[in-house]
């Protein structure tokens, strides 16, 4: 590997200081929201979808993102934008089934799915996926850091890994979740202006878009690759690989965005989180990432770059031709925060299924909450720790592409399998379940041993390349048969018993969410004004406020503080316990809930129906 | 050139997410009287159609067709 340095000044190195200085002091400041594990994990369940949105476009842009997507662009044109411009094909299963039945059923976990919805072994085999899934992640964002952090200043691979490891590791210990999300709402805005800068100084170095747009062979403008060559990037590997087995993966396995969905106000925050993400954010974040490897590759044409430029240094040496001192400084801070804010996801993510699913219902059922969260802290350091020593494994592929790819197809394709066909089929049954996931990862490794098992899923790509891609294809295909044969074979569980967990009985996890059958009558926000007496059960609103939302005693309702821009932080759920007779917009809290969700008496709130 | 790739994407891609949607809907989960759920499915069919028309145009505008 090249290991120019191209070393930047020194007010690009005070930018990016300047960079760490924001995010621990953002870090900090929102640690104290942070009181119990639910805090910690979830964020007190109290945000809204804009601050989501940012932070799940933040988390899904990993360092490896700006690395890897330039490398692809170089090499192969805008095509390498397809990954993030395919995460419509889930929008149905996530939307419709997936996120409202863990929403509704208190679900923290895939393992905490699967223990209720199968049984307990299965949750121990996909608690151990979940983890090694996570754990590589950090690995390989990492080793990317790496990579760019050496590009631009030539220091050691490793060392980069453990500095930027530990920075993030410290902020996600002390702050949890509430920290994170504040955090990559920053890092997702920073990391999207800085992809755009780029491309914008980049046209004006380049003499305009025309200049661009003519620097680009044919193939290199289209939106797809080759359908099946050559073997390293073609269109229908990355289709299953990365837009079916791994965007599934991502938003059904991967802790962080569970977590982060969980962490909304509502089911319905999820759902504009979601559509906003895909619809618009993606787009916006796939151009970001990529656009420097398209400019390479125009440079290359003009003789800007020389042709035998490394492609996985394509995003420093472009960020370093067209910037100013400090704006190099800000352009590399994205490539930073793009990093951290996946990685402090991830080490938030790996923490939360330790304790969750394998400390709280194994090690220590009847600790304290503050035992636990202090466990909480312990391994999300040590979460870092481990991502640090996967670097060297990754480092040892000879592409980050190649590297990241291999590992998803492995290792996602019976995950995937298991839980949509969880959420989607009544008929699949525990054993099923249990096998799909242990027969699903064998008959995976076994391909990896006799690639001649993909053949028949090959699409035609030339078989020299080990179909690293296209194992994600034969691995969905293997599971999906094990599946449906053990699934004929074994008993179901009763209706009663996936009540809820299943599609076509939401109501009943709607039921179960709220303790009483659900009020969908829709209703209004109103601004009301908050007062706080110790003598009420929970809540109590006036009757006015009660008809304006649709609300009946037993609701669930949210009062947030009326600032938007707050996006939550301050506010809380809580059930109606008594509606009063004054006809007045006000409405009375006990001092323990406006302590729970940070709200500020004098301040003006307001108040709606969930469920 | 490429039209393999097009094609494919929003063929098979199509049938995997109307499959998400189908299913569900199908369920007795969902309706068209709440306003909700025919937001949701409203934003979700003219994603994908936005998706279509968008890479397509693209495809055939890099081809120097359009």
């Amino acid at each position: 590997m090249d290991t120019t340095a191209v070393v930047g000044t020194r007010l690009d190195y005070f930018v990016i200081l300047l960079y760490f200085v924001l995010i621990f002091s953002f870090g900090f400041i929102f640690a104290r929201f942070t009181r119990s594990t639910k805090d910690f994990f979830f964020g007190g369940q109290r945000f809204s979808w804009w601050l989501i949105t940012f932070s799940c476009v933040a988390s899904v842009v990993g360092s490896y993102s700006f690395v890897k997507y330039s490398a692809a662009g170089f090499r192969y044109g805008m095509s390498s934008s397809m990954t993030y411009l395919n995460d419509w094909i889930v929008m149905g299963f996530l939307l419709l089934g997936w996120l409202p039945i863990l929403y509704f059923g208190r679900i923290g976990s895939v393992p905490d799915y699967f223990k209720k919805r199968f049984d307990g072994r299965t949750a121990v085999m996909a608690t151990i996926i979940v983890l090694l899934y996570m754990v590589g992640y950090i690995g390989i964002n990492l080793y990317t850091m790496g990579i760019a952090l050496n590009a631009m200043l030539g220091t050691n691979i490793f060392l980069s890994a453990v500095v930027v490891a530990v920075v993030c590791a410290v902020y996600v210990t002390i702050g949890g979740q509430t920290s994170v999300i504040m955090t990559d709402l920053a890092q997702g805005i920073i990391l999207l202006i800085g992809g755009f800068l780029l491309f914008f100084l980049g046209l004006h170095v380049l003499g305009g878009w025309e200049a661009f747009w003519s620097g680009l062979p044919i193939l290199h403008r289209l939106p797809f690759a080759k359908f099946n060559e050559p073997h390293e990037f073609h269109f229908v590997g990355i289709f299953w690989q990365d837009g079916i087995a791994n965007t599934f993966a991502l938003y059904m396995m991967n802790q962080g965005f569970i977590l982060r969905f969980l962490s909304l106000k509502s089911v319905k925050e999820i759902k504009k989180t979601f559509l906003s993400l895909v619809l618009v954010l993606m787009p916006l974040a796939a151009f970001a990432v990529s656009n420097a490897g398209w400019l390479g590759r125009a440079m290359v044409s003009q003789g800007v770059l020389p042709p035998d430029v490394d492609a996985h240094q394509i995003f420093v040496r472009v960020a370093n031709t067209v910037c100013q001192p400090g704006l190099f400084g800000f352009v590399m801070a994205a490539l930073t925060a793009a990093l951290m804010s996946t990685i402090d996801t991830l080490i938030n993510a790996v923490s939360a299924v330790a304790v969750n699913d394998v400390y709280k219902p194994y090690v220590a059922p009847n600790a304290s909450d503050k035992h636990h969260l202090r466990v909480a802290r312990i391994v999300s350091f040590s979460a870092a720790l481990m991502g640090i020593a996967l670097v060297p494994v990754f480092a040892s592929f000879k592409s980050i592409y190649v590297a990241h790819g291999s590992f998803t197809a492995s290792i996602t394709p019976p995950m995937v399998v298991t839980i949509v066909l969880g959420v989607y089929w009544k008929k699949f049954t525990s054993s099923a379940a249990f096998w799909t996931l242990f027969g699903g990862t064998v008959m995976v490794v076994l391909s990896i041993a006799w690639p001649v098992l993909i053949t028949p899923f090959s699409h035609g790509v030339d078989p020299s390349g080990g179909f690293k891609y296209m194992r994600a294809l034969f691995g969905l295909a293997a599971s999906g048969i094990i599946a449906v044969l053990v699934s004929y074979l074994t008993k179901t569980k009763s209706a009663k018993a996936i009540e809820g967990l299943v599609v076509g009985t939401l109501d009943k996890a709607k039921e179960k969410y709220k303790g009483a059958p659900a009020n969908e009558v829709e209703g209004k926000k109103v601004a009301v004004l908050l007062n706080v007496s110790e003598e009420i059960e929970e809540l109590s609103v006036s009757q006015k406020i009660a008809q304006l939302m649709s609300a009946k005693k037993g609701d669930i309702v949210y009062v947030s503080d009326a600032r938007r821009w707050l996006g939550g932080l301050r506010s809380v759920h809580a059930r109606i316990s008594a509606i009063h007779e004054e006809d007045t917009l006000e409405v009375w809290i006990t001092p323990a809930l406006a302590k729970q969700g940070n709200l500020v008496v004098d301040r003006k709130h307001r108040i709606e129906k969930i469920i | 050139m490429g039209l393999l790739s097009l094609v494919y994407q929003f063929l098979i891609g199509g049938v995997i997410f109307a499959a998400g949607v189908l299913f569900a809907w199908s369920s007795r989960d969902y309706s068209w009287k709440k306003r909700e759920d025919r937001l949701t499915l409203i934003f979700m069919i003219a994603g994908f159609f936005l998706y279509c028309v968008f890479q397509t145009l693209w495809h055939f505008c890099a081809l120097g067709k359009i």
